[in-house]
């Protein structure tokens, strides 16, 4: 019986280190590939730009425009851009997008090219061709003032400008806009892009 | 010390005037001429930068630096090229002598000018100045007595218990009705008057703390002859207790509001203390001044822990006030003082220092980063986080964020983990402030971060150079580049002497100081000399006063006269960052370590 029972532990011992070797080493692999699928996760969330339809390729899908125009004819990168035109300097002529933001976004950069053509200067310092945008909470509440990334006036090729940004506790989504705040003139607007960014990177616009 | 000029005010210092004018005591003028090359004139210390500045032509372009008593020429060199300030008509020359190490006295000649000051080039060569400014707090202590043996021949009977004062209608409350009496002893008076704001005293008391933070080591061994001192305790933890209790006295403990100021209604006269009698209020609940008692609770809370057999019970008290303070703040979020408003509604007009701030998020933000290193709440990271997109500016009574920035770059180790690599962010944002100054300090006129641009030059000009001088410091604690710590350093310089006026701008300090400061003790005392250690507010190229000052350059916008409340005047929150800025080179020019090895 002795025997037997060493003959069982000898013959299966051998194959409890394999099964356990095979268990072990899937389970590494498991975590490899889940680690390897959470960084991707985690990168293409970090690289992916959160604004619909960004340059216009779509026309405006995406878009809540008062005035504005796609255009084929002037455009920094694809084939279209967006345009806004005003000649009444007393008017707000624009356009805007809600971008959500997924859950406990910290960091974001937010960007657009913008070509400015015979923009009046307004009343105010701030009139201009203008892109800015507002932290909006639950049920798209406005949270602070609206901040402004860009004012330009008179003519002006193509200009990337960008924001990294903080993203207060309890914002959801942000609302892009651009629009000829109070001037007359033409404004162009392409590549707008909207991404969540880690620390780091925004350290890097500090 | 406050851009609070009202036409009251003009009043009663147009009639001030003219009571000097005709012959009220004192204020003889230094004996001592102007210099005509400008340096510190303390001197040196042997390993950080040294240099001296003219502003007249000289014979070549040399100078050479004698050893004294001996008349020995010990080290030559060239003067710089002509500098430009951009803002006056000044220009100077800087005579560089930094690579000079040798201790001992000196003096600076240079042909067709003449000879600087005799000063020195030594280890702990602002010792005087350390002590000197952190006991200029001492001789500010209001319901206090000033004995001899603590306060020399500047002794003085006690004034302003304010055990009972009385509550201004714009303070009543179902609890505590317009005309009942509380008690708000203590604290230190603000300035030259007889006032104590929550708001000024928040901005000072935390800028010693912080000093006590940065260099611990350091401050168990400065001694400031203070009286009732606690054994183990630093003196500057002391003095700062002494404004910490009052503080905590103007809050109501019914709701956790805080009152903007214990005050009379209207600026006592030039007189002693002791004989300034007339009836004092605590007036209107404000948010700064509640958030300003959140952070300095906050703060001294966590300090005060490593004192329980001293202060036991005190830390607890300071947190639970701190706590209190904030929730109230939560339900009055943007109470401003509007103390023009107040007057409107009330027959008891006031017309003392408003302190009248309006924005708030700088202040949430400070109140904020304090409660989180104390308490590690959650909801206190949250609320700072979401102030920290906002521009930082060099604090003072009105922009504080940076307080809080400072705190949380020190405290690193003691935020929970999962908030403490936001300092990151601070660290790079206070860089960028500090990098900016070395830039604009090295080109400098006058071989210093102080005065390179025209907007220095505002009412307290000379706290501007010292809390620029606390940023550099804190970049130097944090990176170790000694360009900062020769920056902040060149700074005190200014103060010290290397300025446009050649005045040393702390009384008692250096070789020609203000000898009529506008402050109520030191002109209505008796004594000669004013209260030393008290650094007055300097070039103003605002000239509020309406006084005639020699020259139209805002670098020279300064009178050594006792109605020049514009330039001539003393604060808490001016002497504070001096506290700080002396008190950290005596440590990190001997030891470059205490503190800076945290971070």
């Amino acid at each position: 019986m002795t025997r037997l029972k060493d003959k069982l532990i000898y013959e299966t011992a051998p194959c409890w280190s394999v099964r356990n070797k095979i268990t072990i080493m899937n389970r590494i692999k498991y975590l490899a590939v889940g680690i390897l699928m959470l960084t991707v996760n985690y990168c293409s969330m970090a690289q992916k730009n959160l604004v619909t339809n960004g340059g216009f390729e779509d026309e405006l899908r995406g878009w809540v425009d008062y005035s504005a125009k796609a255009t084929p004819y002037v455009f920094s990168s694809g084939k279209m851009s967006s345009a806004l035109f005003s000649s009444d300097p007393s008017k707000w002529t624009g356009m805007h997008q809600i971008v959500a933001l997924p859950k406990n976004t910290q960091y974001i950069l937010m960007s657009a090219k913008i070509k400015v053509d015979d923009v009046s200067t307004g009343k105010e310092d701030w009139n201009g061709a203008l892109f800015l945008f507002e932290m909006l909470g639950k049920g798209e509440a406005k949270i602070g003032e609206g901040i402004n990334i860009a004012s330009a006036t008179g003519d002006q090729d193509w200009k990337l400008y960008e924001r990294a940004y903080i993203v207060p506790p309890g914002a959801t989504s942000i609302k892009l806009l651009f629009a000829l705040g109070y001037v007359s003139g033409t404004m162009f607007v392409d590549d707008v892009s909207l991404k969540v960014i880690s620390q780091a990177e925004y350290e890097k616009y500090l | 010390m406050r851009n609070i000029y009202s036409p009251m005010k003009s009043l009663f210092y147009v009639t001030l005037l003219m009571l000097i004018i005709i012959g009220l005591p004192k204020a003889q003028a230094q004996k001592v001429g102007l210099p005509v090359i400008f340096l510190d004139q303390s001197g040196f210390y042997p390993g950080l930068n040294k240099s001296a500045v003219i502003t007249k032509d000289a014979k070549g372009d040399g100078f050479e630096l004698i050893a004294m008593p001996a008349g020995k020429s010990v080290f030559t060199g060239s003067l710089s090229g002509w500098r430009s300030t951009g803002y006056s008509g000044i220009k100077t020359r800087i005579a560089d002598f930094s690579g000079f190490q040798q201790s001992g006295t000196y003096l600076v000649r240079i042909p067709g000018v003449g000879d600087s000051p005799v000063f020195k080039i030594a280890d702990s060569v602002h010792q005087d100045l350390a002590l000197a400014s952190l006991k200029a707090f001492y001789y500010q202590r209001a319901s206090s007595a000033l004995d001899k043996d603590y306060a020399g021949k500047w002794y003085r009977a006690s004034g302003h218990p304010d055990t009972a004062v009385l509550i201004h209608p714009s303070a009543a409350t179902k609890n505590r009705a317009t005309g009942s009496s509380i008690n708000v002893t203590g604290g230190w008076y603000d300035a030259g008057d007889y006032n104590k704001y929550m708001v000024n005293s928040g901005i000072s008391t935390a800028t010693l703390l912080s000093a006590y933070e940065d260099f611990p080591n350091y401050f168990l061994g400065l001694k400031a002859k203070l009286p009732n001192a606690k054994n183990g305790v630093p003196d500057i933890l002391t003095e700062a207790i002494y404004n910490l209790r009052w503080m905590l006295k103007m809050q109501d403990p019914y709701d956790g509001g805080v009152y903007n100021k214990c005050t009379n209604l209207g600026f006592d006269a030039m007189i002693m203390p002791a004989q300034a009698t007339a009836p004092r209020y605590v007036v209107a609940k404000g948010t700064a001044a509640t958030l300003n008692l959140v952070a300095v609770a906050a703060q001294a809370s966590r300090i005060l822990k490593d004192f329980p057999r001293q202060y036991p019970g005190l830390a607890d008290s300071c947190r639970a006030a701190a706590v209190l303070a904030w929730n109230w703040a939560l339900k009055n979020p943007n109470l401003a003082y509007d103390q023009e408003l107040m007057n409107k509604t009330s027959d008891l007009k006031v017309t003392t220092g408003a302190y009248g701030d309006k924005d708030f998020e700088d202040e949430w933000s400070w109140a904020a980063a304090e409660l989180l290193i104390t308490t590690g709440g959650s909801q206190y990271y949250d609320a700072f986080f979401a102030r920290l997109n906002a521009k930082v500016n060099l604090p003072s009574w009105s922009y504080v964020g940076i307080l809080g920035y400072y705190s949380m770059i020190r405290c690193h180790d003691k935020l929970p983990e999962s908030y403490s690599s936001i300092t990151s962010i601070l660290k790079k944002k206070v860089l960028s402030i500090a990098d900016r100054y070395l830039l604009t300090g090295h080109a400098g006129a006058y071989g210093a971060v102080m005065g390179s641009a025209l907007p220095d030059f505002v009412w307290g000009s000379n706290s501007v150079a010292m809390n620029q001088a606390v940023l550099l410091i804190n970049a130097y604690l944090f990176t170790h580049n000694k360009d900062y710590l020769n920056a902040a350093a060149g700074n005190l310089d200014y103060i010290l002497g290397r300025n446009a006026t050649g005045y040393s701008f702390v009384t008692g300090i250096g070789t020609k100081s203000p000898m009529n400061p506008h402050h109520r003790i030191s002109f209505a005392d008796g004594v000669i000399d004013p209260i030393p250690g008290m650094l007055v507010g300097g070039p103003n190229s605002g000239k509020q006063d309406g006084l005639k000052y020699g020259a139209v350059e805002p670098e020279l916008s300064y009178l050594d006269d006792v109605a020049s409340y514009a330039s001539n005047e003393i604060a808490i929150n001016w002497n504070a960052p001096l506290v700080y800025v002396a008190n950290a080179l005596e440590c990190l020019q001997t030891k470059e370590s205490d503190g800076s090895n945290n971070r």
